[in-house]
């Protein structure tokens, strides 16, 4: 009991003028790194970005472009890409859903009922990146294809609408679901191991009812976890434009990554258009996971 | 290691407090343990017993005070350089060593050369020698312990101190392993600092008490000395228990002062009470009151009272009665008669004791704690199964 | 639990239908934890499957003519750029974790272990990139390579790649060290104190010890994440190429089916690694 007031990690710090400076010191020198990396290859980039998306086309010079600050760039980001931003999100909300139903149980059986498989278990959610994400996604496509398994059998049950899954918002959503599941297991799981079984235990005896123990104790004290989860999973699909990519149409399932994708690499003069696209996107996810966070967060996060 | 403290003699605290914030976990504490005693630091939890071990330990440094082995000055020293060992209240052992290497860590970090000989020397005086090879988790509580005692013991420090190394042990376990501590003391003669808040565990293991309440220490002695002679209320019903009364010193009779304790005059010697006039508070051992039906002739001291429970446990009968002041006291008898008194809730008795037995401490600031006394009026209860107290006669 | 509570009375004999219903009841969620990492596998079994086939032109439908051929396994650099790209991901991702796991590591230390100004401005810096849409990430990073780094001789290539998968590392490095320092038990760098072993000593005979697992399962993600990067690796590579960007690149010609030996056999070689080492790990564990 006491040993938890003596607390924080940090060995008692010793008295004497030598240690005390050092001790000042040394979490800068350790922090500096990793910090200067970060500072250099993360926000001076996105500050960058963020000049590029007020520049403006040089009249008569086609890909060339004057700093400015000219926000007609997110203007265009706003009305011509509405339902772009609409798609990201709601896909990627979507698919969050699907890969948190699946996960739970995954994530509760390696934490309570794995025992010694719990290893193996962890091996199998990761290793399929050594595949390459690319690979499953194009798998993917051809096992939902027309000609494919799946999409004959709910064929010939007359219950898939339209007929088709591949280039349609089911294949870019099912995609995303599978493609960034990993990232939804792995919190949950990390919160559930420092679970006390004992505590589910005793849970169990006061309510006898599995559920009702589940609900009032389990999934409250996986709460940080299920939402580092969600956050892992809903910010990158939302980023994402590969699935729609590979598996959705041309026009009814692109999402923002898209355009982003196309006005860097393929439309020319398109470069303060893309970033005005990522800065919105950011804006947007990070106002989402604000109200989010606010609603079921704990500081646990940060 | 340069700055190891090569320190011998007794163990010194010199009005060593420590605050956290405004509140003081040791307050002005001052004591000395004589070199190769067996000291028991015995109080509740919270009064700040593991906080005092850590600064010996030098893992806290004291807020003011002194702490010295014979004439070295720890105070402000690092843990690695002085001469003592802690085993930790939960063990605290290396999860990813093998019991060996755990023993062998302190005599590796002193560069000893046969430190692996040396721990399996320490591993066969905690009678552990064949599992020398495990990990600590393959180990039960109780052998987990004994490593701990082993991993500190193979340095042979002046001071060994030891915070309620038995607390996460059953019963019997502890019983064994308390004559076990003991036999190990005996055999290498190093000081010992125990923790608990087990009196029982403090009585039979140590040759010097410190009660500690309130980061202050009470009372210290010899055990014998504590339990026939407490100086403080909180020491009378801590160690063992008493039955108490407040009252007013009114004369003397001889060697004795009397008092006024809710209406019955009682006697206490002079030499046993603490406070000579004015408010004191009496106290006799529950084991030292005989119960009478009739009011017994010839002996020191009596009182009326009305009895309340009867607990038969063999050896002895627990009564808990009510006296006049109508505090509940409580009568250890022996079970010699042949015929024994038959009694039952609700029976006018007599109480009596010899008034040798009694003493006096100070009424002000009394603090009572929690005693069993209290308690077991309500655990009782349904052991005897007799009618409710309000329907006695 | 219900199962449990159930089991207790030995005298109560449920009805087959509750027996069956509390077996399944306490199997739930391994039944449905083994369904998960089925359909985890669909498409590793699918490329498995696929590096079989005999087709003529491209390796996207199964040829009902050609039966199943060992050819594309006995030949896996036969196809111009399977290998050279998966040479690059495997020293990509070689370098990237390395320097990753060691600044994250640092990193994790400090903003665990000490109390210093700028210590939560350092939990926001290492949180906020994997609260960055990768495409945000790769877009920002080539537009200062572009802008800035091409003028002092960084051209967009090996290096560029190197240092973007750094940077998303880096941060997942931190979150997974940090979880471990925090967990640790701090009575037991105070044990080492106790027994004479100065900062120095208990920092590598015991913290770095303790918090070594946590650091390999660092290193491990990291290098997971980064030989699959590929939105970010697009974006920075130049004409360098990857393994995910080769075979993005030739899905539209036509992904050799060497791509799936060699995607196959990786996830093979990735599980037999760290099935070896548990192994290991407990053999030598002893008993
Ligand atoms: N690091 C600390 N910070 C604040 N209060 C503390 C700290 N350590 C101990 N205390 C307080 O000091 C008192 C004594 O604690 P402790 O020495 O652990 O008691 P004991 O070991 O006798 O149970 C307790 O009230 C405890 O809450
Ligand atoms: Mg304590």
């Amino acid at each position: 009991m006491s040993a938890v007031v003596h607390g924080p990690g940090a060995p008692a710090a010793p008295a004497g003028p030598d240690t005390a400076t050092r001790a000042k010191f040394l979490p800068y020198l350790l922090l500096l790194p990793g910090a200067l990396w970060l500072l250099i290859f993360f926000v001076i980039p996105l500050v960058q970005l963020f000049t590029v998306s007020l520049q403006s086309q040089f009249p008569g010079y086609p890909g060339y472009y004057y700093r400015d600050v000219n926000f007609k760039n997110y203007w265009a980001a706003l009305t011509e890409f509405a339902p772009h931003f609409g798609r990201s999100l709601l896909f990627a909300g979507i698919a969050t859903f699907f890969a948190f139903a699946l996960s739970y149980p995954l994530a509760y059986a390696m934490a309570f009922k794995a025992g010694r498989w719990r290893g193996l278990m962890m091996i199998c959610i990761i290793a399929p990146f050594f595949t390459s994400f690319i690979l499953r996604t194009i798998a993917w496509r051809q096992i939902l294809a027309d000609e494919g398994p799946v999409a004959k059998v709910l064929n010939t049950l007359h219950v898939l609408p339209g007929g088709h899954i591949t280039e349609t918002w089911m294949a870019v959503v099912a995609g995303l679901t599978y493609n960034f599941l990993p990232f939804m297991v792995l919190p949950i799981y990390a919160s559930l191991e420092r679970v006390d079984p004992r505590v589910i235990e005793a849970g169990g005896d006061l309510y006898a009812n599995g559920f009702t123990t589940f609900r009032t104790v389990t999934l409250p004290m996986s709460m940080p976890g299920v939402l580092a989860g969600t956050l892992l999973t809903f910010i990158p699909a939302a980023g994402d434009y590969v699935n729609a990519e590979l598996l959705g149409s041309d026009r009814s399932t692109k999402m923002v990554g898209n355009v982003i994708e196309s006005q860097f690499f393929k439309v020319p003069g398109g470069y303060p258009t893309a970033a005005a696209l990522s800065f919105t996107l950011m804006a947007l996810i990070l106002a989402m996971v604000f109200v989010y966070v606010r609603r079921f967060g704990t500081d646990e996060l940060v | 290691m340069s700055g190891f403290r090569q320190a011998q003699g007794d163990l010194r605290l010199e009005s060593v407090t420590k605050a956290f914030g405004d509140f003081k976990a040791v307050d002005d504490l001052s004591l000395t343990v004589p070199r190769g005693s067996f000291f028991a630091l015995l109080g509740p939890s919270g009064c700040g017993k593991t906080t005092t071990l850590r600064m010996v330990a030098g893992l806290e440094q004291p807020t003011s005070g002194r702490i010295l082995i014979g004439d070295t000055d720890l105070t402000g020293s690092r843990p690695y350089e002085r001469p003592v060992n802690t085993v930790f209240q939960s063990y605290a052992l290396f999860p990813h060593l093998t019991i060996r290497d755990n023993v062998a860590f302190g005599p590796k970090r002193r560069g000893h050369k046969d430190a692996a000989t040396l721990a399996d020397e320490a591993l066969v005086l905690v009678q552990l020698p064949h599992l020398a090879g495990r990990k600590p988790t393959q180990l039960s509580g109780g052998q987990q312990q004994r490593v701990a005692v082993a991993r500190a013991l193979v340095n042979r420090p002046e001071v060994l101190l030891l915070d309620e190394p038995l607390g996460a042990l059953d019963l019997k376990l502890r019983r064994q392993m308390q004559v076990e501590l003991k036999r190990i003391q005996t055999e290498v003669g190093l000081t010992f600092i125990h923790v608990t808040h087990d009196q029982e565990e403090a009585m039979t293991m140590a040759d010097t008490v410190a009660v500690m309440n309130h980061g202050r220490i009470e009372q210290m002695g010899a055990p014998a000395r504590l339990y026939d002679l407490p100086s403080t209320a909180f020491v009378a019903n801590f160690v063992g228990q008493s039955n108490l009364g407040v009252g007013t010193i009114s004369g003397t009779d001889g060697d004795f002062l009397v008092a006024d304790v809710g209406g019955s005059r009682v006697k206490i010697p002079r030499s046993r009470s603490r406070v000579q006039q004015g408010p004191v508070m009496f106290g006799v051992r529950p084991e030292k009151v005989r119960i009478h039906r009739d009011r017994p002739t010839g002996v020191g001291s009596d009182m009326q009272a009305t009895v309340r429970d009867v607990s038969f446990t063999g050896v002895a009968t627990q009564y808990l009665v009510t006296v006049a002041s109508g505090a509940t006291w409580s009568v250890y008898e022996q079970n010699l008669d042949v015929e024994p008194i038959d009694l039952h809730p609700g029976d006018q008795v007599w109480l009596s004791w010899d008034p040798g037995h009694a003493f006096g401490v100070p009424a002000e600031g009394a603090e009572v704690p929690d005693g069993p006394v209290l308690a077991d009026v309500t655990i009782t209860e349904p052991h005897v199964g007799a009618a409710p107290i309000q329907d006695a006669p | 639990m219900s199962a449990v509570t159930q089991s207790r009375g030995s005298a109560y004999k449920p009805s087959t239908g509750k027996r069956i219903q509390a077996w399944l009841a306490d199997r739930f969620a391994m039944i449905a934890a083994v369904l998960v990492l089925l359909y985890l596998f669909v498409p590793v079994a699918y490329t498995f499957a696929f590096s079989f086939n005999n087709y003529k032109k491209s390796n996207i439908t199964w040829n009902p003519e050609g039966s199943p051929t060992l050819k594309h396994w006995k030949n896996p650099c036969g196809a111009p750029g399977v290998c050279d790209s998966l040479v690059k991901s495997l020293e990509i991702g070689a370098i990237a974790t390395l320097v990753a796991t060691i600044l994250g590591t640092l990193v994790a230390f400090a903003l665990v272990r000490y109390k210093f100004v700028g210590r939560g401005a350092g939990n926001v810096l290492t949180f906020v990139p994997m609260a960055t849409p990768e495409i945000v990430m790769g877009a920002s990073l080539l537009t200062i390579f572009v802008q800035g780094f091409s003028r002092v001789g960084l051209q967009l290539g090996f290096w560029t790649i190197v240092i973007a998968h750094i940077v998303f590392c880096l941060s997942f490095v931190v979150v997974t060290v940090k979880a471990r320092v925090q967990s640790m038990d701090p009575r037991l760098e105070e044990a080492a104190q106790d027994l004479y072993a100065g900062p120095t000593a208990t920092f590598w005979k015991v913290t770095f010890p303790l918090v070594l697992p946590g650091i390999v399962g660092a290193a491990m993600l990291s290098f997971s994440l980064s030989f699959d990067d590929f939105i970010i690796t697009n974006f920075v590579s130049g004409s360098e190429t990857t393994f995910p960007k080769f075979v993005y690149v030739s899905y539209l010609r036509g992904i050799p089916a060497q791509a799936n030996v060699v995607g196959f056999s990786m996830f093979v070689i990735a599980v037999s690694l760290v099935i070896l080492a548990q192994v290991i790990g407990n053999a030598r564990k002893p008993k």
